[in-house]
């Protein structure tokens, strides 16, 4: 049995615990990619959660990742703008600091990561990154970025286009 | 180059620019993908361009994803029992907040992946065959000795194992939840950025506990070939108890005993 809908009931919208239970590492993965670190990686995916809790009345059918990636994309892009966020430290701030240590499962997931890709991330202007992100790590299209992002795709291509190049100086570098 | 590009941006140039990302990613129109390709056939250039951003666009998209830290779901539960949330949750459909504040206080590896992968990673001398399989487990018909303090509705919410590693998540009652690791081989703790830490007495296996305030509580001992990590937000001689239990080292396998703990496998699905 499958959880799709069928076409002659209403749609029913996905349960909160269902999104999280099935999309949770996806969501923190992008909100990691988004913040470039821990900390605010998890503020974001709190901010999401809230959403989706209340916007989950309002789902419509289609893809859960883009549904998701939108909803943390935009939150991303409030908290920037609301609190004229600092440059982000390049030196990296997942370093260990003694007064909030990580938690053990924290310390290995961090293991794990590409950190040269991370940090290029970092290095990209906001609007640079969520629209990298949301074609590199979650995989959608130009439109759906652009409606995503709320700007026309010939800014999403060029956005994602300059965003490539930055990382590729990074990344070569 | 005499043809009419098919990047706007580029009318002014003689080279491809947006064009070669977009082209990538299958953004062109048919017309426009003839256009840049044969601009490319003559290109040298601006092939070396497209191969570069094509490599770049690779290593974006096979980063693997990330794992959120332990005990990240249990801290969003904590806030979201606060009083607000309380009265937030009396208000709203009776069945609904079952179900959710039944998940996000189980945060077994549905809410919260173990990071399987990189302990694997971590293993000693590890051979990787294969991917791991994660089972969801419904309920678990005989508690071991060490879950025998927490309430009767404790359930055993999953079991992971694969190759060299192995992880018994251990969902619990609203109020308590155990995840217990275990990981064939010797591990490189000393990697692990696992905060404040101390050793532990009436342990054997040279165990040591994380005293992270926070963070959730830790233990990890040696047991023979395996390193055992025992975590949650239960109390700490219920950690130390669980530890001893399945870092047993007069046990034939601490992968075993674990096995043998999942009375009922169900809805198996993979670890990507």
């Amino acid at each position: 049995m499958t959880s799709q809908p069928s076409l002659d009931t209403a749609f029913e919208a996905p349960s909160w615990d269902t999104v999280a239970r099935e999309y949770g590492r996806f969501v923190y993965t992008v909100a990691y990619r988004l913040t470039g670190n821990h900390d605010d990686a998890q503020d974001l995916v709190q901010e999401v959660l809230v959403r989706v809790q209340r916007g989950l009345a309002t789902y419509r059918p289609g893809t859960m990742e883009g549904w998701l990636s939108r909803i943390a994309t935009n939150a991303f892009l409030d908290d920037v703008r609301r609190r004229k966020r600092r440059p982000l430290d390049l030196a990296g701030d997942d370093i260990d600091t003694t007064a909030t240590a990580p938690s053990v499962d924290e310390a290995v997931a961090a293991e794990r990561l590409p950190d040269h890709i991370q940090v290029a991330l970092r290095s990209l202007p906001d609007d640079y990154r969520a629209a990298v992100v949301l074609c590199d790590v979650v995989g959608l299209t130009y439109p759906e970025i652009a409606e995503s992002l709320s700007v026309p795709v010939g800014t999403v291509r060029s956005r994602i286009h300059r965003g490539r190049l930055l990382l590729r100086e990074v990344l070569v570098s | 180059m005499s043809e009419s590009s098919g990047g706007r941006s580029s009318s002014e140039s003689v080279h491809l620019d947006e064009e070669l990302s977009a082209l990538l990613d299958g953004e062109l129109a048919p017309d426009e993908v003839e256009t840049v390709n044969a601009h490319l056939a003559r290109c040298a250039s601006c092939r070396a361009d497209l191969e570069s951003i094509r490599a770049v666009r690779a290593q974006l998209r096979g980063a693997p994803a990330v794992d959120p830290p332990f005990g990240f779901y249990e801290r969003l539960e904590r806030k979201r029992r606060s009083p607000w949330a309380v009265v937030a949750a009396a208000v709203a459909i009776a069945a609904a907040c079952i179900v959710v504040v039944g998940f996000v206080i189980q945060p077994g590896p549905a809410t919260r992946t173990p990071p399987v992968d990189a302990l694997r990673a971590m293993t000693a001398g590890s051979q990787a065959p294969g991917g791991l399989t994660l089972h969801k487990v419904d309920h678990l018909e005989a508690l071991p000795t060490h879950l025998a303090g927490l309430p009767r509705k404790s359930t055993f919410k999953a079991f992971v194992q694969g190759g060299d590693a192995s992880v018994g998540v251990f969902g619990s009652s609203p109020d308590q939840n155990l995840v217990a690791y275990v990981v064939r081989g010797d591990v490189d703790w000393s990697k692990l950025k696992g905060g404040l830490r101390s050793p532990v007495e009436g342990l054997s296996g040279n165990p040591w506990q994380s005293i992270d305030p926070n963070a959730a509580p830790a233990i990890v001992v040696q047991s023979g070939d395996n390193t055992v990590l025992v975590t949650g937000n239960v109390s700490q001689s219920t950690l130390q108890q669980a530890a001893k239990e399945i870092g047993d080292p007069q046990s034939p396998s601490a992968i075993d005993r674990l096995r043998d703990a999942v009375s009922t496998v169900v809805d198996g699905f993979s670890l990507s």
